[in-house]
């Protein structure tokens, strides 16, 4: 085992200390943050202040209209047309006209922006709002209703979802579980790929540049592929918990300079949105209320066990083959297990204890995106722990077999090998 | 036990060929092993038995290493394969270093023989040099450090010298059979036969997957002799007819005399001086290159003969 342990040191070190590495590391990080906040910062630079012209014949939108820190209301008077044409040469100063004609109040039509370009979504909600509030207040008080008191009688249900369990009550919150699930499970296909790649170059290496007979006369090819798949699942936790601190930093910084600009546009969002932050404090309520280190270790067993399973199966297909274009190609069978897995977890979502559900959380190949999706909806001990264990032995198997193909495969040069060969060196050698 | 190595029934079959047909073969402790054949011979597919990168189909391969009770005997093979290469991005001293660690030395260890080797072949300069800086041969010289730095019983050498310039060959060669006099056994795989012929001591003529000549270098070359004398002499010959001798002229004073009633050498030289006197008196032995090309061809006709 000492030996698997070199192998191990090598494929990590060497790959760290490498230049790609470390410039990969530091970008994404920076990129991330760039496309997290790049829509923020385009509202900022873009908008500034829009002014709009209101032409108000109607009369009844005096004060209506309140100005917030990206808009700024005017009214205006005079004839359309005029105006319309000042606003086409840029005379007045303002970036659109919102023209306000009599209307009916049983059927109100006619409201029409003017301006030289598209307005923006939320411009456009805005002035939406502003006119149904105004003309719904009318129509209450021709109605003879006080709107007042419709607002004091109007109610908000928010259903909640206990679920019963030995060992006390527990608040559950579908949406949360969800949320939970699918970002777990879509980590953990991005992790198979970005990172089983890494391990096929890695185990190709040794064939590209002709040392295979070196290292297949110093080590058992298990052993081998254990040291190989195993340096390569470190370097990509360092790699991921580089990012993490590193994102992390650059969020605080971020949020120091940016806070209350961002807050402003929050809350601008939110209110657009419509949704309740007594919602979010909710969802995020029902997290806690998850058992926590039970789910922490458990997300964290089947995110790198599923990993080292998957990676097993990418270094048996990198032992096949000896360039990278024929890498390609051998991974499609493989990826078709995981992206149907992700099919599936969208149905798990609905309905968490379905056979389907259950089955496709207990196969090693789906299990690693399945279980993980399960988990937040409470999943019976006896299948978790079945789970694992398929798991681990799945993980085994392939190593196995991975190092099996590899000791013969890896000696093929330039010969076409099909799925017939791939079986009988499992099988069939001793 | 004298032999290092003892291969019994040895065979091994691809799919449709029998690259090594059940061959018996013991190497000597100590000796500089050739293991000839043409091209496809099946040397390389032995060597990966013994290498333990292949399983054999059947047959057994003992060893008898003196270091008893390493439990990998992985450790004490080196080995310098034909298809060779290098980390292309790994620095020569950390190359070194995992090659040596993967054939069981200690860290300490294995920086003590890399630096005794690098020195001894002028190469400490390259410690912390990439694989990709250096040419072919550079790199070859790598390599071949790298079979040897764990100092194994038994060294593994298929083709080492191809690719080489004069210079290097020659280096190599000095440090081969320096190894083989410090007990270590060489087996060295090659179809350069004058290569063979200054350093092997014993060896084994393979083709298509059987020996067809084995044995100590000398012995095989008397047995392939043809009995031609060359002499160098002063005087006349009166007559070239002599009883059971063929004479021919090469040039004034030197001649080839061939031996046709097998007369014992003191005889033969006692007949000739009755005609002139002798100066010099050599037999001629065979170069390996024509026993190889004789063999090979034999063995084919055979082949060819038992088809018809």
């Amino acid at each position: 085992m000492n030996k698997t342990l070199l192998v191990f040191k090598k494929e990590y070190f060497t790959r760290v200390k490498n230049k790609s590495f470390i410039i990969m590391t530091l970008l994404v990080p920076v990129l991330i943050m760039l496309l997290m906040t790049l829509p923020l910062l385009m509202t900022f630079f873009k908008s500034g202040t829009n002014k709009i012209a209101i032409l108000d014949e109607s009369g009844e939108f005096a004060g209506a209209f309140n100005n917030s820190s990206y808009l700024e209301f005017s009214f205006v008077k005079g004839n359309l047309n005029e105006w319309k044409d000042k606003l086409n040469q840029n005379e007045i100063g303002f970036d659109g006209l919102l023209y306000i004609p009599k209307f009916d109040i049983k059927y109100p039509s006619g409201f029409v922006v003017y301006s030289d370009k598209q307005i923006g979504i939320t411009i456009q909600k805005t002035i939406e709002n502003t006119l149904q509030n105004k003309i719904e207040t009318m129509r209450f008080i021709d109605a003879g209703i006080d709107k007042a008191k419709v607002n004091e009688l109007k109610v908000s249900i928010d259903l909640q979802n206990i679920v019963m369990q030995e060992g006390g009550e527990k608040k559950g919150n579908v949406i949360a579980s969800i949320a939970v699930s699918q970002v777990m499970g879509f980590f953990q296909y991005f992790m198979i790929f970005f990172y089983g790649s890494l391990i096929m170059m890695a185990v190709t290496e040794e064939k590209k540049n002709r040392i295979v007979e070196i290292i297949v006369s110093s080590i058992p090819p298990f052993q081998l592929m254990l040291g190989k798949i195993f340096g390569i699942a470190a370097v990509a936790i360092t790699q991921l918990l580089i990012w993490v601190v590193f994102i992390m930093i650059l969020m605080t910084v971020f949020s120091l300079f940016m806070s209350p600009m961002l807050l402003e546009s929050v809350q601008d969002l939110d209110a657009i949105a419509g949704s309740s932050s007594q919602q979010i404090t909710d969802m995020l309520g029902s997290i806690e209320a998850f058992n926590i280190p039970l789910m922490l270790f458990a997300f964290s067993f089947f995110f790198i066990f599923g990993y080292l399973f998957y990676s097993a199966l990418f270094a048996g297909a990198g032992a096949v083959t000896d360039d990278n274009s024929q890498n390609q190609t051998i991974t499609i069978p493989l990826s078709i297990p995981v992206i149907l897995s992700m099919i599936i977890m969208v149905n798990v979502a609905e309905q968490p204890h379905s056979p389907l559900a259950i089955w496709s959380s207990l196969i090693p190949f789906s299990s690693p995106i399945i279980m993980m999706a399960r988990l937040p909806f409470g999943v019976p001990f006896w299948q978790l722990i079945l789970s694992m264990f398929l798991l681990i032995i799945g993980f085994i198997i392939n190593t196995w077999a991975a190092g099996k193909i590899y000791r013969i495969g890896i000696l093929m040069y330039g010969k076409k090998i099909n799925w017939n060969d791939i079986r009988k060196w499992i099988f069939k050698t001793p | 036990m004298n032999n290092i190595l003892e291969l019994k029934k040895l065979h091994k079959e691809y799919e449709n060929v029998i690259a090594v047909n059940s061959i018996d073969l013991d190497i000597p402790r100590g000796s500089i092993f050739g293991l000839l054949g043409p091209n496809g011979a099946g040397k390389t597919s032995m060597i990966r038995i013994i290498t333990h990168i292949t399983m054999l189909d059947s047959g057994s391969i003992t060893f008898n290493f003196n270091e008893k009770g390493i439990k990998d005997y992985m450790n004490n093979i080196g080995y310098l394969p034909e298809e060779r290469g290098l980390y292309p991005e790994m620095k020569i001293g950390e190359q070194l270093m995992f090659f040596a660690q993967m054939k069981g030395l200690s860290a300490k260890k294995a920086k003590e023989n890399i630096n005794h080797w690098l020195q001894k072949l002028d190469m400490e300069d390259w410690y912390n040099k990439k694989a990709q800086e250096l040419s072919k041969g550079m790199q070859q010289l790598v390599q071949f450090v790298a079979s040897i730095v764990h100092d194994p019983e038994l060294l593994i050498f298929d083709e080492p010298f191809s690719g080489l310039d004069p210079i290097n060959t020659e280096r190599l060669k000095k440090e081969i059979v320096e190894l083989a006099k410090r007990d270590k056994t060489i087996i060295f795989s090659t179809h350069q036969m004058s290569q063979v012929e200054e350093i092997c001591d014993e060896i084994a003529l393979i083709d298509k997957g059987v020996i067809i000549l084995e044995g100590k270098l000398k012995d095989i070359k008397n047995r392939f002799k043809k009995d031609i004398f060359e002499i160098k002499y002063n005087g006349q010959f009166q007559s070239m007819n002599i009883d059971g001798l063929d004479i021919e002229l090469v040039e004034d004073g030197c001649a080839l005399v061939k031996n046709l009633k097998y007369y014992p050498n003191s005889q033969l030289l006692k007949m000739l001086s009755d005609h002139v006197e002798i100066y010099s008196f050599t037999e001629i032995l065979p170069s390996l290159n024509e026993i190889f090309i004789e063999q090979v061809t034999r063995a084919k006709n055979m082949m060819e003969a038992k088809h018809e």
